[in-house]
């Protein structure tokens, strides 16, 4: 058998199943009077099907001339392979099969299942016929009758709890967009209506989750389940509790993350008059800003604002291992006081303590993050150090030697060095040997 | 009540000896001039805690030996820390030595401030969501968000204008991560309340935004005229 892809892809097959919106209009249009009683015994003429094909082309604002009889005649031909039944003796049609379960879950879909305490219903119903079951015989009956039964409702109920969702948060963010006062007041009581219902479904949520765990214990320890056939339907039934839960679980999760959510709205509320100012800054900002020579120009005098210390470029070079730490050729090593530091050094014994505490995180962080791995790579921590550190050549050159006499005589690590390879970056004008923390 | 005012008096550097200030004054220290905000969140609730207790008196240290202002933003558990660099203070950095947050990533931080808080997408918590949001659904910013972020000469979408856009907001999206605007895990973020420090920062414009339009609206009057 081919896939139903490549058989539904089979030209004017897909076609027969899911209707042009034309005919599947004209369908609903007629399923709907069979559905009142408007046919006697669901039973129509081609002429209603034609009426069916006007009334559909109206809604769909193609406003043509009554259509053609070969018109009517190709589209009435081609619903007949799955919706349509002819009766050539009495030249009268009805639904076909397809036609009426298509049209019933339409029908399902739009009106019934807005209630969500279906899903608290059905598990009570599912849990009070199961708890006093003893027989193999009863046990059969509620597994394929109640039970099949209740699935459809069940997952049909979470689809439409997370359609609710869907459609609380986008119809908050559509109202909040007009942005003018008057529906704001509006889209606010809206607002704490969704959340009061949103918090009333997750209650029945709740509730629902608590009966499922109480049919699943009776059906994980009932003693049917010696019977091998039963054995196989009650797993196949404790699965599908589990991705209940699970499907459950996510639209709790969801809905959990949602509520702080809106209190944070709720709570800046009084930041509305500042919020639509800043929405006026940002639009005069994409609209003003200008591109010059490939920088962005703000209309603003302050353009923007520092948030971080660069790495400065004071520093010392103390060749203390030419073996290890190289400066860069040609470039002569300076001393540059800084006077802030030594006022500060001076002024506080307390910084001493600062710069041990500075090594001793370092030598901690190296700790940490090696714990986890077989090789550890110290030539890159060094440059790090220097980053944090506005490249305090002394207090990287320190950690790193520390680190390296630690492990060295660690007995799960060992120091390897690789005097071929010299790591250097960019941004830096030191250079160090290639060298690694590597297990025993 | 005298006993402890004394000890006050004698060491204001308490936040260096206490045992707290053992274990996390360096950790902090790194964490503020590498412009990471602090907040009461995840991994940094201790940070916070430890913050708050010596507040005035870490806030002094920053200023008198760094000439930086410790500054806090944010009420009540949204409060958050961080250290404003002011790189011509007398004793502060030199001027040249500044990180400067880029103008894109300005823009790119307004963007998230209005499609989060402005039109309320409570769930917005995908960077790849939030960048099919930009290029998607405000066809009105479109042509700014083209000049500004593609910094294309005609203000058109293409998929390389597109694609431009998708690395600005991402390139924006790492630097908010780093400074901690935001909870970075993969595609999915959370804003944090530091993410405010962006409109604080802008705040004596955006209160004047209107004087600011009438005056640019009146410097094109008589151009036009």
């Amino acid at each position: 058998m081919p896939s139903i892809f490549d058989h539904i892809a089979i030209e004017n097959t897909y076609e027969l199943f899911f209707p042009k919106k034309e005919q599947g209009l004209a369908i609903i249009w007629l399923y709907e009077r069979v559905k009142n009683g408007y046919f006697d015994k669901g039973v129509f003429k081609e002429k209603d099907i034609r009426k069916a094909f006007d009334e559909a082309s109206t809604v769909n604002k193609e406003k043509r001339e009554r259509q053609q009889w070969e018109y009517y005649n190709s589209q009435i031909m081609a619903l007949q392979e799955f919706f349509l039944l002819y009766d050539e003796e009495n030249q009268t049609y009805t639904f076909k099969e397809y036609a009426s379960y298509l049209c019933d879950k339409v029908f399902k879909m739009l009106s019934d299942r807005f209630n969500p305490t279906v899903i608290e219903v059905t598990c009570t119903n599912l849990y009070e016929n199961l708890k006093d079951v003893t027989e193999e015989k009863d046990l059969t009956t509620w597994l394929e009758a109640h039970f099949d039964k209740a699935k459809l409702h069940l997952k049909e109920q979470i689809d439409y709890l997370n359609q609710q969702i869907d459609k609380s948060v986008a119809e908050l963010s559509e109202k909040a967009k007009l942005n003018n006062n008057d529906s704001l007041v509006v889209a606010l009581r809206d607002i704490e209506n969704k959340l009061d219902e949103i918090r009333k479904q997750n209650g029945e949520l709740r509730g629902a989750f608590r009966e499922i765990d109480r049919i699943k214990s009776i059906l994980i320890a009932h003693p049917a389940r010696e019977n091998a056939e039963i054995d196989d339907k009650i797993s196949d039934a404790i699965n599908y509790f589990e991705s209940v839960r699970t499907l459950l679980n996510m639209v709790d999760s969801r809905i959990d993350k949602i509520q702080p959510k809106i209190q944070q709205f709720f709570g800046s509320l009084n930041r509305h008059l500042f919020d639509t100012k800043v929405e006026k800054f940002l639009t005069h900002l994409l609209d003003k800003s200008q591109v010059v020579l490939g920088e962005l120009i703000l209309p603003v005098a302050n353009e923007s604002f520092v948030t971080r210390l660069p790495p400065s470029n004071f520093t010392i070079i103390e060749k203390r291992d030419e073996l290890l730490f190289v400066g860069k050729r040609n470039q002569s090593p300076s001393y540059i006081n800084d006077p802030i530091k030594e006022a500060t050094a001076h002024q506080q014994g307390n910084m001493i303590l600062v710069r041990q505490s500075h090594i001793n995180q370092w030598l901690e962080r190296i700790k940490r993050e090696s714990r986890h791995t077989k090789e550890y790579h110290l030539s890159e921590i060094f440059f790090k150090i220097l980053e944090f550190h506005n490249e305090d050549l002394q207090l990287a050159v320190s950690i790193i030697y520390q680190a390296m006499d630690y492990y060295d005589k660690h007995n799960r690590w060992q120091i390897e060095i690789n005097p071929e390879k010299m790591i250097q970056e960019e941004k830096y004008k030191y250079a160090i040997w290639d060298i690694w923390m590597k297990q025993k | 009540m005298g006993h402890l005012d004394e000890t006050e008096i004698r060491n204001p550097y308490d936040f260096l000896d206490c045992r707290q200030g053992k274990e996390l004054f360096a950790s902090l220290d790194f964490a503020l001039k590498d412009g990471v905000h602090i907040q009461e969140y995840g991994k940094q609730k201790e940070l916070c805690s430890y913050l708050r207790r010596f507040y005035p008196a870490l806030a002094q240290y920053y200023r008198e030996f760094w000439g930086l202002e410790l500054e806090q933003g944010g009420n009540d558990s949204e409060r958050y820390y961080y250290l404003k660099f002011c790189p011509d203070l007398k004793n502060g950095i030199p001027a040249n030595h500044k990180h400067l947050m880029a103008k894109e990533n300005i823009i790119v931080g307004l963007l998230l401030y209005k499609v989060y808080y402005n039109d309320c997408n409570i769930e917005l918590n995908s960077l790849n969501k939030f960048q099919r949001i930009i290029k998607l659904d405000y066809p009105d910013l479109k042509p700014g968000i083209i000049k500004t972020l593609a910094k294309a000469k005609k203000e058109k979408a293409t998929q390389f204008n597109d694609e431009k856009i998708d690395a600005c907001i991402k390139n924006a999206f790492d630097e908010f991560s780093k400074i901690k605007w935001i909870e970075m895990d993969g595609d999915s973020f959370e804003i944090l309340p530091s993410f405010h420090r962006l409109t604080r920062e802008f705040a004596p414009y955006i209160n004047n935004i209107d004087e600011i339009l009438k005056e640019s609206q009146d410097e094109k009057l008589p151009a036009n005229s």
